[in-house]
C-alpha cells in the first residue's frame, strides 16, 4: 500500500466557490439585462477553503463530514469536473466515477448501445468495449436484456448495467459518491466487493458515504471535511471515531436529567448520521424516546429550537402522548435559520403544561450566509422598479 | 506536466474520435429513432420545405430562377445544416448534464457533436438532393468537391455552437434568443432567393452574413456546377478560424463552473 513515487491525484491548497442562485432558479439573460449593472455583483459561497489531498495507488480514502461540508465538491474537483478557483489539481491516469449510477443512460437506446456510450465516456475505445462487453453483461446478469431498449429496464437493472460498465473499465482512480443508495442488498454487496477488488488491483479509490461502518470497511484512510476545510485526516477508524465524538449528542447529557423520562435525544441528517452542525436551509431530524409514566399521567412532548441565550423560540412544535413509553422523531424538511449557535430543547410536560417532567438540550451550530441579527434566512427574491 | 508519450496521445485521439462517433450515433438514434424508416425524416423535412418554397416562388411570386427547385434545395439543405447545428447546440450542455458531470469528460466535444449530428442529417438528405440535380441535368464533376464545402460549413458553425452552448448553460433563455435569431437569419440569408437579385444598397446584408457565404458555396458546387470560389472558401476559413478561436475561449472560461450551472 505504499505510494509508488507519487500520488495519482494531488490537490494543493484548493479553494472553490459557488455562485448563489438568486431565487433558486437558473439565471436568465432577460433577467440579468433587466437588472442592469447590479447583476454584475455576484453572491458567492466558498465551498472549499484551502484543501490539500493526495490519493495514492491501491489506497482507498473516505471523505466524511456533515452535509454541505464540501465532500462532493472535493470529489468532483479530484475527478477533473470543473476547475478550482485557487490552488492546483494534478491527476494521472484514467478516472472512473460512480456518481448517480445509471442517470446518464438513454431510455431509447438498447442496453448494448448504452453500455458502449458509457464505456467510451469512461475512457475505453470502441474496440476495447467490444472485447469486454460479454464480461460486463455477465457481471450485471442482463443476458436476456442486452438488446432491449432501456425503458424496459427496472431502476435496479439500470444501476447494475452502469456499475458493471464502470467496474470493467479498470480506472486508475475511482470516485464513489453514495453509490450504494440504489439497488438491492445483494447488488450492494457485490459493488463493495468489486470496489475492494479494484483497490487491491491498484486503483486509487475516493469514497464519499454517510454510512460510517461501510467507510471503515472499504477505506483504510479517511479525511474529515468540515465547512470546506480538513478537520482531521489519517487512519479511517481513528478519524471516524473523532468525527462521531465531535458530532455526537454529548451536550445533551451535560444539560439534562438522566433519571427523567427523556432518553436518546439525537440530531441527525436524513441519512441517520448524527449532526452537530448544519448549513442554512438543510434538513434536520430530531429523535428521542419518552419512558412510561409511573403515575399514569397523560402528557405532552415538544421540540423547541431557539438561538442560544434567547428566550423566544424560533421553532416550537408539540404533540400529546399517553402514559405509555413511546419513541418520536420530528423531521424538519429545511431549517432556514440564520447562522449562529442554537439549542434544541426536547421536553415532556404534563397534559395541562403545568409541570415540566423532563427536559434535555442539544447544541446546534448553524452555518451559512446571512445577517446574524435576523431570525430567518429563507430563500427569497428581490424585485424593484422606479416608483 | 510532462508530454504524454506518442502511444498515449494516439490512444487519446482514438478515444476522442470514438466518443464523437458514439455521441453522434446516440443523437441520431434519439432524434430519428432506431428504425430504418426513422432516418427518412431528415430528407422528408427538407423535402417539405423545398416543396412549400417551390410552390411559393414558382407559382405565387415567380422569381424567374431557372430550375428553381434544384436552386432552392441547395439552399435549404445548407440552411438546415447551419440552423440545425445552431439550434441544437444551445442545449448541448443543458441536455447532457450527466455527461458534463463525468470526470475527465471533454465537454468541448458536446457542441461539436451537434454540428456532427446536423452534418449527418444533411448527408441523409443528400441522395434526394442529388436525384433532383440529376433530374434537372445540373449535376457536374464539381459536386465531387462537396466534402470541402461541407467541411467549410462545419467550420463556420463550430465557433458559434460553442458560444451558444456555453451561454445557454449560464442563461437558460439563450436558446429562445437563438431560436428567434435563426428565424430572422433565414430571411437575411439567400436561401430561397439569389444574392444577385438583392438591390445594390442591400448587398452588404449578404456580404456581412457568414451563413450566406456557406449557402453560396453549396450552390456553386451543386447548382452552378463550378468549383468553389477561392474568395468564398477563404472567407469561410477566416470566419471558421476566428469563430472557433472565440468559441474555444468562451468554452474554456465556462468550463470551470459548467457542472455547477446545470
Amino acid at each position: 500500500m505504499s505510494p509508488d513515487g507519487g500520488a495519482l491525484v494531488e490537490l494543493h491548497g484548493v479553494w472553490r466557490r459557488y455562485r448563489l442562485a438568486r431565487n433558486g432558479r437558473a439565471a436568465t439573460l432577460r433577467g440579468t439585462l433587466a437588472r442592469g449593472p447590479r447583476a454584475l455583483r455576484r453572491d458567492w459561497f466558498w465551498a472549499l477553503r484551502g484543501v490539500d489531498l493526495a490519493v495514492h495507488r491501491g489506497q482507498a480514502t473516505a471523505l466524511i463530514g456533515p452535509n454541505g461540508a464540501g465532500k462532493s465538491t472535493l470529489l468532483r474537483l479530484a475527478g477533473g469536473i470543473g476547475r478550482p478557483d485557487r490552488g492546483t489539481v494534478r491527476r494521472r491516469g484514467r478516472v472512473g466515477a460512480m456518481l448517480d449510477l445509471g442517470r446518464e443512460l438513454h431510455p431509447d437506446l438498447t442496453g448494448r448501445q448504452n453500455a458502449e456510450l458509457a464505456a467510451v465516456v469512461a475512457g475505453l475505445t470502441r474496440a476495447e468495449f467490444r472485447r469486454r462487453f460479454a464480461e460486463m453483461v455477465d457481471f450485471a446478469g442482463l443476458h436476456a436484456f442486452a438488446d432491449q431498449p432501456l425503458h424496459a429496464y427496472s431502476d435496479g437493472m439500470r444501476a447494475r448495467l452502469a456499475f458493471s460498465v464502470l467496474a470493467h473499465v479498470a480506472p486508475d482512480v475511482l470516485l464513489v459518491d453514495e453509490v450504494l443508495a440504489v439497488g438491492d442488498h445483494a447488488f450492494q454487496q457485490r459493488c463493495i466487493e468489486r470496489i475492494a477488488q479494484l483497490r487491491d488491483a491498484g486503483t486509487a479509490v475516493l469514497f464519499v458515504s454517510h454510512d460510517l461502518q461501510l467507510v471503515q470497511h472499504v477505506c483504510e484512510r479517511a479525511v474529515w471535511i468540515d465547512a470546506g476545510t480538513v478537520r482531521e485526516r489519517g487512519d479511517a477508524v481513528d478519524v471516524v471515531r473523532a468525527y462521531l465524538a465531535a458530532a455526537s449528542t454529548t451536550p445533551a447529557q451535560a444539560e439534562g436529567d438522566p433519571t427523567g423520562p427523556l432518553h436518546d435525544v439525537a440530531l441527525r441528517d436524513p441519512w441517520g448520521s448524527p449532526v452537530a452542525c448544519l448549513t442554512t436551509g438543510q434538513p434536520l431530524r430530531v429523535s428521542w424516546r419518552v419512558g412510561a409514566d409511573a403515575e399514569g399521567r397523560r402528557r405532552c412532548t415538544s421540540v423547541v429550537l431557539r438561538r442560544a441565550g434567547q428566550d423566544r423560540p424560533a421553532v416550537d412544535t408539540s404533540t400529546p402522548l399517553s402514559s405509555e413509553a413511546e419513541a418520536f422523531e420530528v423531521a424538519f424538511e429545511r431549517l432556514d435559520l440564520t447562522p449562529g449557535r442554537y439549542e434544541v430543547v426536547v421536553s415532556v410536560h404534563d397534559h395541562g403544561w403545568a409541570e415540566c417532567l423532563g427536559q434535555q438540550r442539544v447544541e446546534l451550530d448553524v452555518r451559512g450566509q446571512g445577517p446574524d441579527g435576523a431570525a430567518l434566512a429563507p430563500p427569497h427574491v428581490w424585485q424593484r422598479r422606479p416608483g | 506536466m510532462t508530454r504524454a508519450p506518442a502511444a498515449a496521445r494516439r490512444a487519446a485521439a482514438r478515444r476522442s474520435v470514438d466518443l464523437a462517433v458514439v455521441l453522434v450515433a446516440r443523437d441520431l438514434r434519439a432524434s430519428y429513432g432506431t428504425a430504418a424508416l426513422g432516418l427518412l425524416w431528415a430528407p422528408l423535412t427538407a423535402l417539405v420545405q423545398v416543396g412549400v418554397l417551390s410552390f411559393l416562388f414558382l407559382h405565387v411570386v415567380p422569381l424567374d430562377i431557372p430550375d428553381y427547385t434544384a436552386f432552392v434545395f441547395c439552399g435549404v439543405a445548407a440552411w438546415q445544416l447551419l440552423s440545425g447545428a445552431l439550434v441544437r447546440s444551445t442545449e448541448a450542455f443543458t441536455d447532457n448534464r450527466d455527461l458534463v458531470r463525468r470526470p475527465g469528460f471533454p465537454t468541448v466535444v458536446l457542441p461539436l457533436v451537434t454540428v456532427g449530428t446536423a452534418t449527418s442529417a444533411y448527408l441523409l438528405s443528400l441522395p434526394v438532393l442529388l436525384a433532383v440535380l440529376v433530374a434537372t441535368d445540373r449535376l457536374r464533376a464539381s459536386a465531387a468537391l462537396l466534402p470541402v464545402v461541407v467541411a467549410a460549413t462545419a467550420a463556420v458553425v463550430a465557433g458559434p455552437a460553442l458560444v451558444v452552448a456555453s451561454a445557454n448553460a449560464r442563461f437558460r433563455d439563450v436558446r429562445h434568443v437563438v431560436g428567434a435569431a435563426v428565424g430572422v437569419l433565414f430571411y437575411l440569408t439567400p436561401v430561397f432567393y439569389d444574392v444577385a437579385d438583392l438591390p445594390a444598397r442591400f448587398r452588404w446584408v449578404a456580404a456581412a452574413n457568414p451563413l450566406a457565404l456557406v449557402v453560396r458555396l453549396h450552390r456553386q458546387v451543386l447548382y452552378e456546377g463550378r468549383p468553389p470560389g477561392a474568395g468564398l472558401l477563404a472567407g469561410c476559413l477566416a470566419v471558421g478560424l476566428a469563430g472557433t478561436a472565440v468559441g474555444l475561449a468562451v468554452h474554456h472560461r465556462a468550463a470551470a463552473h459548467l457542472a455547477d450551472e446545470l
